[in-house]
């Protein structure tokens, strides 16, 4: 994987650098919307960190500008603008996810890794979640590495989740991937899924969970280890 | 201290007053201008007393259908006197007498029978007040002249009184009041429309808000003068409202420049593997929340009203516990959404997802694990996160003398001042250990 990252304090691109590195990933860095633009003409990227307050533009304006000339990798928003008015922005202009100065370096490659998860299908070889893993070519689900049989319907319900792991998934969009098998929804039909599901993980012990989130969706996260 | 009950009077009525003075002391020395050119002029009074009293004694032929060709009014009884200080004689050219309570007086002060008098004719009888005079008048009934004489020797009914208020009321009185309806009413009419524009203004005044920039005072069709105080009022207004933004800019820029340095030392930290640096962690947490609050709090005050749109409430809880979801389980607490319809309202879409936002993070903070959230929209215009914890130790005044970032109070004060901003409340209902339930009521709905 090779990320760039487009921050202008110097030292915040240093431990940036150490954190990306330590997952096992390669990072540019740039410093400027300018030396931005250039690296993702001359280089494919997997995955952009940006941060909005550059010294020669704004941020939002390069996604903007990226996006307008078909750039299709993730991006993520590195920022100390706090306010959902900025993150509202930010995502309406084209970024994937917004993270919040200040972060760790857990929250940062766990953004990083969800929004790797998340793109089109031929780029990833499997979705992995605390152990949990999806691959999208052949539809073969492992869980702790044992291959688990599971029905059409729970898999393509499995992946939404997976694919949007740490985020809620609407209730609705779920309905709606269970259209695609052609019968009539009943009115339990993605609670029944969702049961189901969650019965043939248990007996695996995986650090993640499926949380119903009433009136919403549902919520594939991992549990915190760190106590 | 400004009693305000008592109001300073309006312009109109001051102006009806000033108008109304003014008017009485014109009347008042012009009645005295009159008194004197009539009451000193005693010829002109007798005529008109002559001239009164012979129209009123001719009335009686107005009633000719009974047999008798006059009969005396029912109001000029002194007439019907014989011996009284008033006496008449009623005749036509050919001498014949149709009414007279005539004695040997008549002879002394009217004209003698077989003269036919002038059409009109006075003498003085006596000089001095009361006057005493003698006269006549010819008049022209169906035809038929009529000679109508009389001759008072004691105004004991006060005609002449009588003759001078007529001549006030016919000369001085009515026009007066004619003029002064018409010179009342113009000037009332030009001042209510000369403030027409005055009153919109005013009421435009009461919503002013430095921060709308298209929200200023219209001074279309203001008179010059007020326009000119319009206009420094809005002068003053964009004053202001340069200065809360660049108070924004300022809280906001000082907030950024902190939030990459404590990025820079939280990440540092993590390459630390001892229990103190997470606990340093945390309190760079805390430091963060609160810069975010202080964020929040210089949006909140520079807030543009002029963004406010329609704000479908529903749709906003369902984004914001969608989006704080992960953070409530992360947390270990469990957190639940229902739509019991909430229509939408006026307001600032952010500023609003930041107040339930930050309801919900103080109920994650406060409440022990495993402690439920739920957030119901409406029914009606209003957003409730509730809790089965029933723990709620905030304030109950805003806290800004003791400020921490870790304190539940400053991120209600920035919900209350969202909630003012929208013209709104937050209500807060407490059940010990069973239930806290936090509403925001908007009293304003849209639809």
């Amino acid at each position: 994987m090779r990320l760039l990252l487009v921050e202008d304090s110097a030292r915040l691109r240093d431990l940036l650098a150490e954190s990306v590195h330590r997952a096992g990933w390669r990072l540019d860095s740039a410093a400027t919307v300018g030396a931005a633009l250039l690296a993702t003409q001359t280089v494919s990227y997997d995955l952009l960190l940006v941060d909005l307050g550059l010294p020669d533009g704004d941020g939002l304006d390069l996604i903007r500008e990226l996006r307008r000339d078909g750039f299709i990798p993730p991006i993520l928003v590195v920022t100390a603008r706090s306010s959902i008015e900025d993150r509202v922005a930010a995502l309406d202009g084209g970024a994937d996810d917004y993270l919040v100065k200040p972060f760790n370096h857990i929250e940062l490659l766990a953004r990083c890794r969800a929004l790797l998860r998340r793109r089109a299908p031929h780029y990833i070889e499997s979705i992995v979640v605390g152990g949990l893993s999806f691959d999208p070519t052949n539809g073969v689900v492992a869980a702790g590495g044992e291959p688990l049989a599971v029905a059409p319907r729970e898999r393509s319900v499995l992946e939404l989740l997976l694919r949007n792991a740490g985020r809620v998934t609407p209730k609705q969009i779920i309905e709606s991937k269970l259209s695609e098998f052609g019968d009539d929804i009943s009115t339990n039909a993605v609670e029944l899924a969702i049961s189901r599901l969650r019965r043939r993980l248990a007996p695996f012990d995986l650090p993640i969970s499926i949380e119903t989130i009433r009136g919403i969706g549902y919520l594939l996260r991992e549990k915190r280890q760190d106590g | 201290m400004v009693d305000r009950s008592v109001r300073p009077p309006t312009l109109i009525r001051i102006i009806t007053l000033r108008i109304a003075l003014f008017a009485a002391l014109a009347m008042a020395i012009q009645a005295a201008l009159v008194f004197a050119d009539y009451y000193f002029d005693n010829k002109q009074l007798a005529t008109l007393m002559i001239e009164r009293e012979t129209a009123e004694l001719s009335k009686g032929f107005e009633r000719r259908h009974d047999e008798a060709p006059y009969k005396l009014p029912h109001d000029l009884h002194r007439y019907g006197i014989r011996g009284g200080f008033y006496i008449t004689r009623i005749r036509t050219p050919s001498g014949q007498i149709l009414y007279t309570n005539c004695d040997a007086r008549c002879d002394n002060h009217l004209l003698p029978q077989e003269v036919n008098p002038p059409d009109l004719w006075s003498r003085m009888l006596s000089d001095g007040k009361p006057l005493a005079v003698a006269g006549g008048k010819t008049y022209e009934i169906h035809g038929d002249k009529i000679f109508v004489e009389i001759a008072i020797l004691h105004d004991s009914d006060g005609i002449m009184w009588a003759v001078i208020g007529r001549e006030f009321a016919d000369h001085l009185a009515t026009p007066m009041a004619i003029m002064l309806f018409f010179v009342l009413g113009g000037t009332l009419l030009s001042i209510r429309q000369a403030l027409r524009p005055v009153a919109k203004a005013a009421q435009e005044a009461g919503h002013l808000d430095p921060l709308d920039p298209s929200h200023l005072i219209n001074q279309t069709s203001m008179p010059r003068e007020i326009a000119d105080l319009a206009a420094a009022v809005n002068r003053s207004l964009a004053r202001i409202g340069a200065l809360m933004k660049s108070q924004r800019l300022f809280t906001t820029a000082v907030a950024h420049e902190i939030r990459t340095p404590l990025a820079m030392m939280k990440l540092e930290l993590g390459n630390i593997e001892h229990p103190r640096a997470r606990k340093i962690e945390a309190d760079l947490d805390a430091l963060a929340d609160f810069v975010g609050q202080i964020t929040a709090l210089g949006r909140l005050e520079s807030a543009d009203r002029a963004v406010f749109q329609q704000v479908d409430l529903a749709k906003l809880a369902d984004w914001v516990v969608a989006d704080i979801a992960p953070l409530v389980y992360d947390r270990d607490h469990t957190i639940a959404y229902s739509n019991l319809g909430a229509g939408s309202i006026e307001g600032h879409a952010p500023l609003l997802a930041d107040a339930l936002r930050n309801l919900i993070e103080n109920a994650t903070k406060h409440t022990p694990d495993g402690t439920t959230i739920e957030v119901v929209a409406g029914p009606g215009p209003r957003l409730t996160v509730k809790d089965d914890a029933g723990i709620f130790d905030a304030p109950a005044e805003p806290p800004f003398g003791d400020l921490k970032a870790d304190h539940m109070g400053i991120g209600l004060e920035i919900v209350r001042r969202i909630m003012a901003l929208h013209g709104g409340r937050m209500e807060i209902e407490v059940d010990p250990g069973r239930r806290t339930a936090t509403t925001l009521l908007f009293d304003q709905p849209k639809s």
